[in-house]
């Protein structure tokens, strides 16, 4: 019997069992093995359920979404134009507020005589590592307002677009890289 | 009967609100759109000439930032799913709004300014 041995009292109906028992014994045994389980039961709160469901999801595997997406001009697009406006606007308060921190060390005379003394490579690198993103971000920004006002709302529309932005970025970015 | 309070209930929706929806959407929209003429005056005109509009093209960067910010927070930190560190960077992200707003009023009134600073080192 199944129900017995989970709960416990096979060692117990054995014994009765095979003793040279009388009724009132087998009963007395029963009894004492019924009362005294030898099972743990442990008592949850409702909001327990809550906590082991959630620690059981945070151990269950998920299949790759992100990691195997095409990329496509449509969401690197979009991702780079949050990219880059986060770090532009990283730089805005970045310089902001180290100006407010230590307006000694920060104020126009010594960026430019820092920026002046740089070599000519790091020039160049440096107009174009800033150049690259603000441009795309302002083109893009476009392309999102354009978006906003009902044009290009198909795929073809939002892929001629967003190649149009592409080289507005690169030639505007040549640009002013020599400016 | 539907319960509620198990773990099976759906997410929760934010209460409708024309400030946090609409009218957040068309101002976000309207700074977006008037900063691309600001930003091609910038180009054109030096920023020690007209520092009031230096000013406002500076206040309105800094807002478009902010709302930048608020919104990768939303999609990334969302309260809902990051009950403390969510509001936390909330928080931070708006005294630091706070101080570049300060810093960059300083840094036009005491210094050249942004505009001028950004042609200078540009060319520097």
């Amino acid at each position: 019997m199944l129900s017995t041995r989970a709960l416990g009292l096979a060692p117990t109906l054995k014994q009765a069992a095979f003793s040279p028992a009388r009724n009132h014994v087998l009963r007395n045994v029963i009894r004492s093995s019924i009362t005294k389980r030898s099972i743990q039961t442990q008592s949850l709160k409702p909001e327990d359920g809550t906590t082991i469901l959630n620690k059981q999801r945070l151990q269950r595997p998920s299949s790759p979404h992100f990691t195997i997406y095409e990329p496509q001009l449509t969401w690197v697009g979009s991702i780079f134009n949050r990219i880059t406006g986060v770090g532009l606007s990283f730089l805005l308060y970045g310089f902001s507020l180290a100006y407010l921190v230590a307006p000694g060390t920060f104020d126009s005379t010594h960026v430019i005589e820092f920026v002046g003394g740089l070599p000519d490579a790091v020039k160049y690198a440096g107009k174009f590592i800033l150049a690259l993103p603000f441009t795309f971000h302002s083109f893009n920004g476009i392309r999102h307002l354009l978006w906003d006002s009902g044009k290009f709302l198909t795929v073809k529309g939002a892929y001629s677009s967003g190649y149009a932005v592409l080289g507005a970025t690169a030639i505007s970015t040549i640009v002013l890289m020599f400016q | 009967a539907i319960y509620k309070g198990t773990v099976n209930d759906p997410t929760t929706f934010p209460p409708p609100s024309k400030t946090h929806g609409s009218y957040h959407w068309a101002f976000e929209r309207l700074l977006s759109a008037a900063l691309v003429p600001m930003t091609v005056t910038a180009f054109a005109t030096s920023g020690t000439n007209y520092p009031l509009f230096d000013g406002i093209l500076g206040l309105s960067l800094i807002i478009h930032s902010h709302i930048g910010f608020d919104s990768s927070i939303v999609d990334y930190l969302h309260p809902r799913k990051f009950p403390v560190i969510g509001p936390i960077i909330r928080w931070t992200l708006r005294a630091a709004t706070v101080g570049t707003m300060v810093g960059v009023y300083q840094f036009n009134t005491n210094d050249i300014g942004l505009t001028e600073l950004i042609a200078k080192v540009w060319t520097a």
